[in-house]
């Protein structure tokens, strides 16, 4: 292909991954009236259409819950995955295969599978309306630990030979060599969690059933109820939404696409 | 009745100890959003400062699907979702049989809150063994919208007021401006209307009844607009459709008056909604029930939210903001709202279409089978699908749904 | 052996934290779903045992059947979509392009962007009458379709939304793949003539195998438990187009109150994951030890 045709096909692509985006921003201050028969831009920007979304519902509690659930559950994860994936790539013991298949299994078993008979447990330990129902069954991650495991075992066997001889534990060697080593790795780990904690509607829709604990997903879930939908507003508690994630990914483009990145290399 | 004698001494106390002690909370589990949740949010907000007693605080489960899942949830945990829930008449059933709502007619003042209500409600909410589990709160039917400048274009001055006549309009719309004439629903509901007025039934002696003549004739009308590029399925688009001119005329909920006139750009027209023998309507919306999961005094402070709410003033005032017909007669009768009415051309028709306004039907299997008429109404509609076997392919299929129907 | 079961005690504190919330919030519930397939459970009162009746009155269903095949179309769409996309979009990433910086930021944004609001943006631009992407078609002549709303290609649609939203994840993981192989070879293949497109089709396509596996697994996972765009998007219709079998549990289950049949379809959709799950781990091996 020639230089000019790549150029080309790049700015295609571009357009084609960014104007949906563009489109919900643009929709998001127009007039009411305009969103389907009005031209590309808005004829007047409605500014407050972004206040009026932000009042409809208290998005400032949605965004700190989603915020607090997203990164106590990714350090949870990154911490129990770690351990596991330890004693998976570094440690002799019995049922090892037996117990990397379970952990591996439940890759295959669809979260949606399990909502009722969840939702009973965490009834049962009378965790509903509380952040531990939107934390605890998500602090480990199968991925996680079948990421790291990789990670680890490519990770050069005589460092942990030297760690020993210096004296050093295996929890210290996981904890000061280990870890610092695959950096790259855990923080890609950590983006995907994060993300995947920030963007989940179902479970949170199912546990919370007061505002106080509800995620910004829910929140917006909220607004696009069919019944005289008022689709501006909508279109503006999405941007609301998704603009924390998106400015953070915007200022750090590079670090999140290398974190997500990184959990393929190892693969 | 004893029984009545203990409950009422019961919630005498709980009232008396409630006052004594702080307001009781109740939460109000409901599912419609837009300008209607606006108007909901806005009626609790009205109670609230009303009175002293009690503090309602709104739930919004985004659809009347959200409201059930959330309610089924709660029976499964122990733990009611809302001590009171606006629940689908549809659904009302299901949930009763499971044993989750109090029966409401052992309430005090039960019989005078009930009597007040227009007929076809008091029918809607009342089970075959004369239990009531849910009152009667925002109802509507369906009429006719459309845009007078599409049907100018075609010559027509005024709006179809038969199937007959809205066929023809239907063909000279889409001959004359290119867009389709009208927005025909899968979801049976505006069907239920146009079957009995057909002179059929939905459903009856334990199976469905779309393969009779009288449904039959009905689909294989309205199929017939799709064939001829006149009809468009109803979509949760269509209202934006409607409002960008690209299609003529939609059938709709009288409560949908509010957010189309919020989005659409033009003066909408609305007229009564089209039969085929004789004009019939059916009820849409949906019902109060209390939780019984809930305590005494939660019960009491909800059935004294529920009677607040069918109090013609409150109705009126809930009217205005949300366009859903009275359910009491003394709320139709009441002059402000007769002026209301008035002020505005199209606000009367869902009032007037009561008279001949029936229930939809609500029996357990309904809701499942709803979701295979849709299913098969869109095949018939969108993938000419062959009439008569498809229909009765369908009636078979549900057979297992109805069979506790008479 | 004393032996090996201090060597269990020393991988203990390891390993329970991540085996204890798998069996708690994994293993127990597919138990007792398991356990619900067999039973007539409603939610709404006690659940009889009714055997294999669940099971016997799905594989009756030609529904049943139809959300399987569409499920099969979707899993397989969406996973051909974003390995093939994704590795062209990885080949133009790598290039040295103006824009490549912007170009890379535009093909993950989508994957950074939640399901719901993906749902609530594409539900307005597929709107078939006035929505923006017709609009646009219609600027360019073309009469636009019915997208979503339309049975012929409402799952298409569903699929195109799926990739927007996904490929970016694989397409960074190819570009991840090409940047770490060794330039030598390329270099050495030039040299000896071969064209740009011999070299991608015979050295650099076979070298990012092990990569191929990981974003297929990665894909085929996720598609099997993406219903909930289908979900926000047709509610599997229109007329049963877009019946997902992740959609068909939701709405036996939540709809229709069917926790039996819905236990029994999750039991079943567990199955094929199974495995598939099974086959891509056995490939995964293999191809490590290529390398």
């Amino acid at each position: 292909m020639t230089r000019f045709g790549q150029e080309a096909l790049s700015l295609a692509v571009i357009l084609i991954f960014l104007m949906p985006l563009v489109w919900m921003l643009l929709a998001a201050f127009k007039p009411q009236q305009e969103v389907f028969i009005g031209g590309f831009w808005p004829s007047a920007w409605q500014w407050h259409n972004l206040a009026d979304a932000w009042n409809s519902a208290p998005f400032g509690r949605y965004l700190l819950n989603s915020l607090l659930i997203s990164l106590t559950t990714t350090a949870a994860v990154l911490l129990s995955s770690a351990l596991a994936a330890y004693a998976f790539a570094r440690m002799r013991f019995p049922l090892k295969a037996f117990l990397f298949a379970v952990a591996l299994g439940t890759l295959m078993i669809p979260g949606d599978v399990l909502l009722i008979p969840n939702f009973i447990t965490v009834r049962q330990f009378g965790w509903l309306n509380s952040y531990p129902a939107l934390i605890v069954p998500f602090a480990a991650s199968a991925f996680g630990v079948f990421l790291l495991r990789q990670a680890f075992r490519q990770t050069p066997v005589e460092l942990e030979e030297a760690a020993r001889l210096d004296g050093a534990t295996p929890a210290q060697y996981l904890w000061r060599i280990l870890l610092p080593i695959n950096a790259p790795v855990l923080s890609a780990l950590g983006i995907l969690t994060f993300l995947s904690s920030w963007n989940a509607l179902v479970w949170p829709l199912v546990v919370t059933s007061r505002d106080d604990f509800r995620t910004v997903q829910v929140g917006l879930a909220s607004f696009s109820s069919l019944e005289g939908s008022n689709l501006p507003l909508v279109m503006a508690a999405t941007l609301i939404v998704i603009a924390p994630v998106m400015i953070a990914y915007a200022l750090a483009q590079k670090w999140f696409i290398e974190s997500a990145a990184a959990s393929g290399l190892k693969g | 009745m004893p029984r009545l004698l203990i409950l009422s001494a019961t919630l005498l106390t709980a009232t008396l100890l409630s006052t004594a002690s702080a307001k009781t909370e109740i939460t109000f589990l409901y599912g419609l959003g837009g300008e209607l949740g606006k108007a909901i949010e806005s009626m609790i907000k009205d109670f609230n400062a009303a009175q002293n007693d009690v503090t309602v605080r709104g739930e919004f489960a985004n659809t009347y699907e959200g409201v059930v899942q959330k309610a089924l949830a709660g029976i499964a945990a122990g733990q009611p979702a809302g001590d009171v829930m606006q629940l689908e008449v549809a659904y009302v059933p299901r949930i009763a049989a499971s044993g989750a709502l109090v029966n409401l007619k052992a309430l005090p003042g039960f019989q005078t809150s009930f009597n007040a209500f227009w007929p076809v409600f008091k029918t809607q909410v009342s089970r075959e063994d004369g239990a009531v589990y849910s009152m009667p709160w925002n109802n509507s039917n369906p009429v006719l919208y459309y845009n007078p400048e599409l049907l100018k274009k075609a010559g027509l001055s005024a709006p179809p007021r038969t199937y007959p006549e809205l066929r023809v309009a239907a063909r000279k719309i889409t001959a004359a401006t290119g867009v389709p004439a009208i927005a025909l629903s899968s979801f049976p509901w505006v069907l239920e209307g146009a079957v009995w007025s057909n002179g059929g039934e939905m459903v009856d002696n334990g199976k469905l009844l779309l393969d009779q003549p009288a449904a039959k004739a009905v689909i294989t009308d309205w199929a017939g607009f799709f064939r001829d590029g006149s009809a468009v399925l109803q979509s949760p688009n269509t209202r934006a459709d409607f409002a960008a001119g690209k299609v003529a005329m939609l059938m709709d909920s009288v409560a949908g008056r509010p957010g189309l006139k919020a989005s659409v750009p033009f003066k909408f027209g609305t007229a009564p909604l089209p039969y085929y023998k004789k004009p019939v309507v059916p009820v849409g919306g949906a019902t109060l029930g209390i939780s019984k999961g809930s305590s005494a005094d939660k019960q009491q402070a909800a059935w004294t939210f529920i009677r607040w709410l069918a109090q013609p003033q409150q109705q009126f005032t809930w009217i205005k903001m949300s366009n859903y017909v009275p359910i009491t007669r003394t709320t139709t009768n009441l002059p402000a709202y007769k002026t209301y009415v008035a002020s505005e051309k199209g606000l009367e028709i869902g009032g007037q279409q009561l008279s001949y306004a029936r229930p939809r039907p609500s029996t357990t299997g309904y809701v499942q089978g709803t979701q295979e008429i849709i299913k098969s109404l869109d095949r018939i509609f969108l993938q000419d699908a062959p009439i008569d076997a498809t229909l009765s392919d369908l009636v078979q299929r549900t057979q297992p749904l109805f069979k506790d129907t008479k | 052996m004393p032996g090996a079961l201090l060597e269990l005690l020393r991988a203990a504190p390891y390993l329970l934290p991540a085996l204890l919330i798998f069996v708690v919030f994994t293993y127990y519930p597919l138990a007792r779903v398991l356990y619900l397939s067999l039973t007539d459970a409603d939610m709404l009162s006690a659940p009889n045992w009714v055997g294999l009746a669940n099971y016997r009155q799905l594989l009756a269903d030609r529904e049943f059947w139809s959300s399987l095949g569409i499920t099969a179309v979707f899993a397989v769409g969406v996973t051909a979509l974003e390995v093939g996309l994704g590795l062209a979009l990885a080949f133009l990433m790598n290039a040295r392009t103006r824009t490549q910086s912007l170009l890379r930021g535009a093909v993950f944004a989508p994957v950074v962007v939640s399901l719901a609001a993906t749902a609530v943006i594409w539900n307005y631009l597929l709107n078939p009458n006035s929505g923006p992407v017709n609009r646009l078609l219609e600027g360019l002549g073309i009469a636009g379709p019915g997208w979503l709303s339309d049975p012929q290609t409402a799952l298409a649609s569903v699929i195109l939304v799926a990739v927007w939203k996904g490929v970016g994840l694989p397409a960074v993981l190819f570009l991840a793949g090409l940047q770490g192989l060794p330039a030598e070879l390329e270099e050495a293949a030039a040299i000896d003539g071969a064209s740009r497109a011999t070299i991608a089709r015979r050295i650099t396509i076979p070298l990012l195998a092990p990569t191929t596996v990981v974003v297929v697994f990665i894909s085929l996972i996720g598609t099997f438990q993406s219903y909930g765009l289908v979900l926000l998007l047709t509610s599997g219709g229109p007329a049963g187009a877009t019946n997902l079998l992740g959609y068909s549990i939701y709405q036996n289950a939540f709809v229709f109150f069917q926790m039996g049949l819905a236990s029994a379809l999750s039991v079943v959709l567990f199955a094929l994951l199974l495995t598939l799950g099974i086959i891509q781990l056995k490939l995964a091996e293999r191809r490590v030890h290529y390398q």
